[in-house]
């Protein structure tokens, strides 16, 4: 179903910050400057309690993000609408300007792997993420945006590039693609799969929101933990990324060896730089 | 038909990709599905497996933090992972994971010498869900002005959600509360004596506390639904000396009851 589920560009809410517990007193206290929060779907699934209270609070002074982790669009078996449903709740209660899966699976029968495994990218799967994405959809009543993964291993069935395989998804679905351009750097290091042709393969309109974050270098590969600071072949990839999707929502996620909300914020301020400067060359281009 | 043969490749796939996280030894059975050297993807794969233990580890210290300071970093590490073997995670939600600990340590070999730790997860686990319960209507002193001690038996109170009843043989309250603070307060003394502890939450934070057999008998007919003079009738019964009046300022002050219009 392609019915006019695309929303606004929301290119105003510029750089944004994923919200972690260890920085929720600094928000409710000081209501820092930031585009908008991300927050990961499911750590919101209780019925009530803090964390909910917090998210509430906070989005009477922040648009929010909603970016579910577990719910494995990709999974032949195991795939639980009770998750799906859980999720439509959230949207329901927080009423977020962006909501986001990945493309992914995460489950086979009677056991849930919760990770973000790579998914075979052949037509089997491609008809199994549409129907899902579409029932999503049609469920939320919303555009969805599904995110590229890093992964560790490629399978050797392999039909469709991963961007060629979003492009397919968001042409049969009208979904929107979260270009997570960290991911995109550590499968050209893992696969060598070349970072600046993969975002060809996507439509410019069809980008809706960028994760960037921090990788690890590591013995069998590289890692992408969000753990650090963003590094600089990605801040140089972003700005081609800037260039040809335009000022996208941008997100810093850090998730591990999780910073003060200062540095945090202080990496928000560098990718709106780096946003800047890609658009001013964009414009002196033209 | 041999070009049919493989009728459902991507569930095979899963499968097997699946039967090598969960078990080391089917790693050699997945390794055609990869790009790349045989020991490369052995490698890569034993890198989601590290995960999935991580994942495991680390949604069992949110849910367990005392047990997990009783049993030490390592070992909990250790019998992480294996508890995610027996009781594989049912959804996606990581909060909802670590359920069945209890069950788990009961049959558990290496904690036998601690036959206290199915009560200390119980507790746990019943203050991991007190957490995420709902918030719901409290039912809190200015409420009571406007009780008519005439129509007692027709005001009926619950317990909030997130509030739970627990008999345990070993006194685990003292042992968590104990660990509520650093270094922990001494537990040992008062282990072996069975509790009976009342789970709650106050404001945000989830607590527990002892009660006695009268409260213990007023929760169970506030659980069943009783109203409020049932339940009087049931306290005095169990003591006749019961200040009631004390009883019901402390769950006022502790935020455990809500109304509800009629019985349950």
């Amino acid at each position: 179903m392609t019915h006019d589920l695309d929303q606004p560009s929301n290119t105003g809410l510029g750089v944004g910050v994923g919200l972690r517990s260890l920085h929720y007193r600094d928000f409710l206290e000081h209501r820092p400057a930031t585009g908008w929060l991300e927050v990961h779907s499911e750590n919101y699934f209780g019925e009530g309690g803090w964390d909910l209270h917090v998210l509430e609070r906070l989005r009477a002074d922040y648009p929010v993000s909603l970016h579910g982790v577990g719910l494995g669009l990709g999974s032949a078996k195991g795939f639980q609408p009770a998750h799906a449903e859980r999720l439509r709740q959230l949207v329901q209660r927080i009423q977020p300007v962006l909501v986001s899966e990945h493309l992914c699976w995460a489950s086979v029968a009677g056991a849930h792997l919760n990770d973000l495994l790579p998914l075979p990218l052949i037509k089997q799967s491609l008809d199994l993420v549409c129907g899902r994405i579409e029932q999503l959809q049609e469920m939320l009543g919303r555009q969805l945006l599904l995110e590229n993964v890093s992964t560790h291993l490629r399978y050797r069935a392999d039909i469709f590039s991963e961007t060629g395989f979003l492009a397919e998804v968001a042409a049969r679905t009208g979904c929107g693609v979260l270009l997570d351009v960290n991911n995109l750097y550590v499968n050209q290091c893992n696969h060598a799969e070349d970072a600046l042709t993969a975002m060809t393969m996507l439509p410019p309109a069809c980008v809706k929101e960028i994760h960037l974050a921090g990788h690890l270098v590591a013995e069998d590969a590289v890692i992408d933990d969000h753990g650090s600071r963003v590094a600089e072949p990605v801040w140089a990839l972003y700005e081609a990324a800037i260039r040809r999707f335009g000022p996208v929502p941008t997100l810093i996620e850090w998730d591990t060896n999780l910073p003060a909300l200062d540095v945090l914020l202080d990496e928000a301020a560098i990718a709106r730089l780096h946003m800047q400067h890609a658009l001013d060359g964009r414009h002196d281009a033209r | 038909m041999p070009a049919e043969i493989n009728i459902d490749p991507l569930d095979t796939m899963q499968e097997l990709f699946a039967d090598a996280l969960l078990a080391p030894k089917m790693t050699d059975a997945a390794l055609d599905l990869f790009s790349g050297p045989p020991a490369q993807v052995a490698n890569r794969l034993a890198l989601y497996r590290g995960n999935l233990g991580e994942h495991w580890q680390h949604a069992l210290s949110g849910a367990y933090p005392v047990l997990k300071q009783q049993l030490g970093d390592e070992f909990f590490k250790a019998m992480a992972r294996v508890y995610g073997r027996r009781y594989p995670s049912a959804t996606g939600d990581l909060n909802c994971f670590g359920g069945y600990m209890p069950a788990f340590l009961q049959d558990f070999e290496p904690t036998q010498p601690y036959p206290w730790l199915p009560d200390l997860a119980r507790l746990e686990w019943a203050l991991h869900r007190a957490h995420y319960a709902a918030d719901g209507e409290i039912f809190d002193a200015a409420c009571i002005a406007t009780l008519n001690p005439d129509t007692m038996d027709s005001v009926y109170l619950r317990l909030r959600p997130g509030c739970s009843l627990h008999h345990f043989a070993w006194n685990v309250e003292t042992l968590w509360q104990a660990h509520q603070q650093e270094p922990p307060a001494e537990w040992r003394d008062s282990l072996q004596n069975p509790v009976m502890a009342f789970v709650y939450r106050e404001g945000w934070r989830a607590d527990v506390r002892t009660v006695d057999s009268a409260e213990a008998a007023a929760i169970a007919r506030l659980v069943e639904g009783a109203s409020v003079g049932e339940i009087l009738d049931t306290v005095l019964a169990q003591d006749a000396t019961c200040d009631i009046a004390a009883l019901f300022g402390r769950w006022l002050a502790d935020n455990v009851l809500m109304q509800t219009n009629a019985g349950l």
